[in-house]
């Protein structure tokens, strides 16, 4: 495939310029004349009765615009789905977590507004409170939500095969218990919202979303408008990893405070409200029960799942669902059963993070999968390797995979790592290793997958591409151009990518599920091959030639074998030449993956990527200190688009995987998040992580563009569970909650006598 | 609130600036002169996205209150290019993919160019030393620590 001019190239990404001068405006950075400044106020408990807000002395303050509380909005809520939404964005009776949105002023700057928020007075009648899951599920627990018995938001029950028979014929059956926290996303741009009214009742809102075309039908839904009085504008985004998607109260409040005032409304979250009110990974406490056979195959994987929603409904149901999806689909097995329950605490609500319920489900599956293998003397590369997934395979719950590097990954990262050389060699130092299976192409979850777009040719050949899909600094604007470049023949320079503006740009539904490669890639390919066409078209008549026997390459138009007899790219382009311009248009729309039927049957995604990483750590046994001496990362994304761009996304979701692993924890008290600052939530440093070593494996997908499938959200995954195994490998114990800090390995090693750092798996 | 003059230089250029006490360098420089390059992603110091060379030294410039700037010779992110021409720690974040989101990417330019200001053929070890106040959440800091060892190397300065 080497014939390929931009794909697979290492192109520098079309912002990066903008970027390493500071010329890239990001939210923080817009300032719009006579524009203000909002600011929210925030419950201070977990739960209550708003009996009474007094805004009389807010109002009051010199410089003060508007205040506004949940009486000044319309009584409808919003969230995932229209169905299920249960959060306002000033909520109206009722506080559910420390954090609520109840009350939101508009000033003429920072200070006057922060002011006017504590002028104003809220009465609470404060209600029991619950944290834990398990106890909201009590029969006697009170409601959080009325009417929602044992504060489910949600249950999911998966059967498939034949459990029992399974048991029955397996050789060992494992059971254990593994546990998740919450982590926050920590972008380094803070949530933000800027509103503005026009006199024709527009609004334009620039927003921090991953999602412009979702969040404007939310805002249309939020704020009774019709979309198309609403546009909104991504901007430059400093970090999403599903923090972003779709629509943030204060989306909501901006908007709502720019009506009410007819001026521009700012308001920005501070760090320590992005922390206080952090949209969580959903934490996850997941039973595990595994039959096998002697020789290692995997016969039956059941869990109960218990989530930890938080207060409102968001994605915890889906999160959850996919998490299901994924711990019956990593690795062959014949049978499985998963019961879910998804539950309201008075805490702040979970969102969308990096991996969608698959962090928390393979670090279950990955670690037990370590235990299994010890039982049975096993090497643990080799039981994977036993059971991996493979190209034609249709899982128990209908996963069609269509191809699969799977295999490749294990191998490829073992041997990089030296994993036989090293594995139970050195004292106190241990390598593990741990998978992942993701969608690599969004899926059909909430019901759709699509992505369109549109380029336009200008008279020098170049060309205007207008896509809804977001470019978070994953860099999916370069691979889009890459695609588009490919197809018609240019160099990257010729693309000019116009993204995230839903008044430019046909609809996409974002950046969420590792799609926008897959995806929009397809569209964009699709509109591309669709100016092609019409270039060839009038070249064909041009040269007195047929389309057929054409190509197109280096803005150069030939017949096949001749490509000195040439015609200019510009001169097809040009609006002179025929008065008829081109206009590409592509559309795509994913018939592979299916909508699941109730039972939870369905092929989820349009294309399935794998991974496996392997990491060796070093354990101090008398500080329980882990220190992460090398990591290898082997993805399988069908095609590298751009190298850079797929290296980085490796690199940095195992970064992110160390930090899940080791260090971030929400930590609440009493229901409120004390933790606020990157002092006491620690993400890893450059002193943190130790070199990481890349390897892409090209399973060449038959649906993607040019083979490609998705990466983004998959390096993240297996993180955790490679290190936990590392763990094991160098001082022998097992950890099975998150983050494994150097207490638990220390109360462990103490516990179990082994504090001389003998290992009991030498394999 | 009352306002004080403070003087200072900022790329080359002097300025005279009006400031309240309750200012960071941080306000001033985004606020006052427009120089929004220069991030702020915590307002406490803890994320070095608003990293800023002030005499010399990376400094987090919201840490800086406005009035203590007054006298000091401060360089930004937006200082480092000439004309059109980008500097060569910028070139290299560009060329070794070390920028994702972009938004920790002008601190971390600023704290290699003092790092490289002082020692310019560091270790990877004093290069990670030097960025471990930056805090990044996109790239997983090895391409960046790459471009860095890349400038040094190749004695770009």
């Amino acid at each position: 495939m080497s014939d390929y001019q931009v794909i697979g190239k290492n192109i520098p990404k079309i912002d990066a310029k903008l970027k390493a001068t500071g010329q890239a405006q990001f939210l923080p950075d817009l300032k719009l004349p006579q524009m203000l400044y909002g600011k929210v106020l925030r419950s201070p408990i977990a739960h209550g009765k708003i009996l009474h807000v007094n805004t009389a002395r807010a109002k009051k303050l010199i410089g003060v615009k508007a205040v506004i509380t949940g009486e000044d909005i319309p009584d409808i809520p919003f969230g995932f789905s229209p169905a299920t939404a249960n959060k306002y964005p000033l909520e109206k009776k009722r506080v559910r977590f420390v954090g609520d949105e109840v009350a939101a002023v508009a000033a003429i700057d920072q200070d006057v507004a922060e002011e006017a928020i504590g002028l104003i007075n809220v009465e609470y009648d404060e209600l029991p409170a619950i944290f834990s899951p398990e106890e909201a599920m009590q029969s006697d627990a009170i409601q959080i939500h009325e009417g929602t018995k044992q504060n489910l938001a949600g249950t999911i029950h998966r059967e498939f095969g034949d459990i029992k028979e399974a048991f029955k014929t397996s050789d060992y059956i494992f059971e254990d218990e593994f546990e998740t926290q919450a982590v926050a996303h920590c972008c380094l741009e803070t949530q933000g919202s800027l509103a503005s009214f026009d006199y024709n009742g527009k609004l334009t809102l620039w927003s921090t979303t991953q999602f412009t075309h979702v969040l404007q039908d939310m805002l249309s839904n939020a704020l009774c408008m019709p979309p198309r009085h609403i546009r909104v504008i991504k901007t430059h985004l400093g970090g999403g990893f599903g923090a972003r998607m779709p629509m943030d109260s204060i989306d909501g409040i901006a908007a709502f405070l720019a009506k009410k005032t007819f001026k521009p409304v700012k308001i920005m979250n501070s760090r320590e409200e992005e922390f206080g009110t952090n949209r969580y990974r959903y934490p996850m406490t997941i039973h595990l029960k595994t039959g096998v056979r002697n020789d290692g195959t995997f016969l039956v994987r059941c869990a109960k799942i218990i989530t930890d929603n938080g207060a409102y409904y968001n994605q915890g149901v889906s999160v959850t669902s996919s998490a299901i999806g994924k711990l019956i689909g990593l690795y062959r097995v014949s049978s499985a059963k998963v019961d879910g329950y998804i539950v309201y605490t008075n805490k702040s609500w979970g969102a969308a993070f990096r991996g969608y319920g698959g962090p928390q489900a393979h670090f279950a599956v990955e670690s037990q999968i370590d235990m299994i293998a010890e039982k049975i003397r096993m090497d643990p590369m080799d039981i994977r390797l036993k059971n991996v997934n493979q190209r034609g395979d249709k899982t128990i719950h209908g996963w069609k995979i269509t191809s699969c590097g799977f295999k490749e990954c294990i191998q490829k990262a073992t041997k990089l790592a030296g994993w036989k050389k090293k594995r139970g060699k050195f004292k106190n130092r241990g390598i593990g290793m741990a998978s992942v299976i993701h969608t690599g192409g969004g899926s059909r979850q909430s019901g759709y997958n699509f992505s369109s777009v549109v380029l336009k040719l200008k008279n020098d050949g170049s060309i205007d591409l207008f896509t809804q899909s977001a470019d978070l600094g994953q860099g999916s604007n370069t691979i889009l151009g890459q695609i588009a470049a490919e197809v018609l023949g240019l160099s990257i320079d010729d693309i000019n990518v116009i993204s995230s503006d839903t008044d430019l740009a046909p609809p996409d539904l974002g950046a969420r599920a590792s799609r926008q490669t897959f995806t929009t890639g397809l569209a964009v390919k699709f509109a591309a091959e669709d100016a092609k066409k019409q270039i060839l078209s009038k070249a064909a008549k041009a040269l007195n030639s047929d389309t057929k026997v054409l190509a197109i390459r280096d803005k150069k138009i030939y017949i096949k074998g001749r490509p000195r007899k040439a015609l200019e790219l510009h001169k097809i382009a040009s609006i002179y030449f025929d008065e008829n311009p081109i206009i590409g248009k592509g559309i795509y729309i994913d018939h592979i993956s299916t909508i699941s039927d109730p039972n939870g049957y369905g092929n989820f995604a349009p294309a399935y990527i794998f991974g496996c990483q392997v990491i060796e750590v070093e354990v101090d046994h008398e500080t329980g200190y882990v220190k992460l001496l090398n990591v290898v990362a082997a993805h399988d994304l069908g095609r590298t688009i751009n190298l850079a761009c797929a290296e980085g996304q490796i690199e940095g979701g195992v970064v992110q995987g160390i930090g899940f692993a080791l260090t971030e924890k929400t930590v609440w008290e009493e229901g409120e998040i004390i933790n606020t600052s990157f002092l006491g939530y620690k993400i890893p440093t450059a002193l943190d992580v130790p070199s990481i070593k890349t390897i892409l494996v090209e399973s060449n997908d038959p649906n993607g563009p040019f083979g490609a499938k998705g990466l983004g959200e998959a390096p993240i995954v297996p993180t955790a569970p490679a290190i936990a195994n590392a763990i094991y490998n160098a001082v022998g114990v097992r950890i099975k909650t998150l983050p494994i800090t150097p207490e638990k390995i220390l109360e462990e090693l103490e516990k179990r006598g082994k504090k001389d750092g003998k290992k009991i798996n030498s394999y | 609130m009352k306002k004080y003059v403070v003087s200072l230089t900022v790329n080359g250029e002097k300025f005279e600036i009006l400031a309240k006490s309750t200012d960071t360098l941080l306000d001033l420089l985004r606020s006052n002169l427009g120089l929004t390059g220069t991030k702020r992603g915590c307002n406490t110091g803890e994320c070095g996205a608003c990293t800023v060379i002030m005499d010399g030294k990376a400094v987090n410039s919201c840490l800086i209150l406005a009035l203590d700037a007054n006298g000091r010779n401060v360089q930004t992110v937006e200082g480092l290019t000439k004309g059109d021409k980008l500097h060569p720690l910028q070139e290299a974040f560009v060329q070794y993919g070390a920028i994702q989101c972009g938004y920790c990417t002008p601190g971390m330019i600023m704290s290699a160019k003092a790092l490289l200001d002082e020692k310019p053929d560091p270790t990877e070890n004093e290069i990670r030393e030097a960025i471990s106040g930056n805090l990044c959440r996109c790239t997983g800091y090895q391409k960046i620590v790459i471009a860095i060892l890349h400038v040094s190397r190749e004695g770009k300065l």
